[in-house]
């Protein structure tokens, strides 16, 4: 694929990448499916997909990078992500999108009867809000910017945002 | 007359602002001929490092200040701490969201590289704070002792043995505010030492001046296994998604979250975040 051989992409990061496009709760919850791969093949490639997904001629501008990158992180990096995921509050159709099928607890009996959430969902969501900070942390103190850190100390003292 | 003691009269006539830096040292001592009163064990000491602060407002390690400002706030509870943050806060770390997405996906995706000069721009320019400045920072090594440092009376004598190095008196601390900094033992150890003190007769022996902060590195440390603590699942490594998973899936052999090695437990944090982020993108 052009432009594919130009970057060295991690291979842990390909693999990774590839295993949780076929596991992630997230697309699951969503209604996205991902074609399980024939025997003797490798898993798709999530890199050139993307790279795919945005070709280079037209090239991506900018702001609609952006716009996805605001959907991207209401949905999956923020208390209310994760209060939502669990059936808290009211999922705002702008934010969110068409709903999908949520995961369901393969034991019975693991949550109460009724609860109408997504518990792998819930739990994803917290990590990646939790890996956030921890990765704004690392990389604001390399930065030197030591108000950005103090900005991560404050959320992440009371985990409110 | 020695560095050291220059310093020690810079700091006393506040001409410069200071941060005290202890660390315990360890080093396994062996004999050639061990007998029972002279066998192998581990001999612990403590290293210091006074390094100078810069840009410190004036008046901004005032400890009457500070004493105020404790006794205004010895109610504070969690309700205090979640009405500090605002709408700006919030939108401050919804900004960083979206940029730290933007800089993985440019970094990874080649035919958005074209993008990556303006995803970091919002770093520098749009969500900056307080960048510091590029400078050489002027530090001052002590003297190694032998003291443990690991309850509060080792504390005692380090911050003693540090005081002695630079030439200050008992004194000199009336007025003075000093951040002690190390790590979490450190600040617990001083803490410690500043409730059992309280109650002696001047700032030096009460501790007062003694203001105990947890270094950075200590800090993201504690941050990376309350990252663990919450999300590597003890059962197994069989669930769809988790730490735990992850790090069977990528055959990561170095992963143990009861120890958590700072390198090698971030390195893993990094890369299973940054695929989730290319994951959502999809």
């Amino acid at each position: 694929m052009p432009g594919c051989t130009a970057v060295t992409i991690p291979s842990h990061v390909v693999l990774l990448c590839n295993i949780l496009i076929k596991h992630s709760s997230i697309l699951r919850s969503e209604g996205k499916t991902i074609d399980d791969p024939q025997e003797g093949q490798s898993a798709p490639n999530i890199i050139q997909e993307l790279n795919i997904q945005f070709p280079s001629d037209p090239k991506t501008s900018f702001s609609d990078l952006a716009n996805i990158a605001e959907k991207v992180y209401l949905r999956y990096m923020t208390s209310n992500a994760h209060y939502d995921a669990l059936g808290d509050i009211p999922r705002p159709a702008d934010v969110y999108g068409e709903p999908g099928s949520p995961m369901k607890p393969v034991d019975k009996g693991v949550e109460k009867h009724g609860w109408d959430g997504d518990r792998q969902m819930a739990n994803l969501t917290l990590r990646m809000r939790d890996c956030l900070w921890y990765y704004e942390l690392c990389h604001a103190i390399v930065d030197g910017d030591i108000g950005r850190v103090m900005e991560v100390i404050k959320v992440g003292a009371i985990i409110s945002v | 007359m020695h560095s050291l003691q220059q310093l020690g009269e810079r700091i006393k006539s506040k001409e410069v602002s200071v941060i005290w830096i202890y660390d315990n040292i360890q080093r396994n001592y062996i004999p050639w001929d061990q007998s029972v009163s002279h066998k192998s064990e581990m001999r612990t000491g403590t290293a210091a490092t006074v390094l100078v602060m810069e840009d410190v407002p004036k008046g901004a390690l005032d400890p009457t200040k500070l004493a105020k400002r404790l006794h205004l706030h010895s109610n504070l509870c969690f309700k205090d701490l979640e009405d500090e943050i605002n709408e700006d806060h919030a939108k401050h770390i919804q900004g960083i969201g979206v940029a730290t997405l933007l800089s993985i996906w440019t970094k990874y995706i080649p035919h958005l590289e074209h993008l990556a000069p303006q995803a970091q721009q919002l770093f520098t320019n749009n969500h900056k704070k307080h960048r510091l400045k590029l400078r050489k920072s002027q530090f001052y090594p002590l003297k190694t002792s032998d003291i443990d440092e690991s309850r509060p009376a080792g504390a005692k004598d380090v911050l003693g043995n540090i005081a002695g190095q630079l030439g200050l008196k008992d004194e000199d601390f009336e007025d003075l505010l000093i951040p002690v900094a190390g790590d979490q033992l450190t600040v617990n150890n001083i803490r410690k030492l500043k409730m059992y003190t309280s109650t002696d007769s001047t700032s030096y022996s009460k501790h007062t001046w003694a203001l105990p902060w947890i270094q950075l590195w200590h800090m993201k440390w504690a941050v990376l296994r309350s990252i663990f603590h919450a999300h590597w699942s003890a059962v197994d490594g069989k669930g769809l998604c988790g730490l735990h998973t992850d790090c069977q899936t990528l055959s990561r052999k170095h992963i143990n979250p009861g120890k958590c090695d700072f390198y090698s437990h971030t390195d893993f944090v990094f890369d299973t975040f940054e695929a989730l982020c290319l994951g959502a993108l999809r």
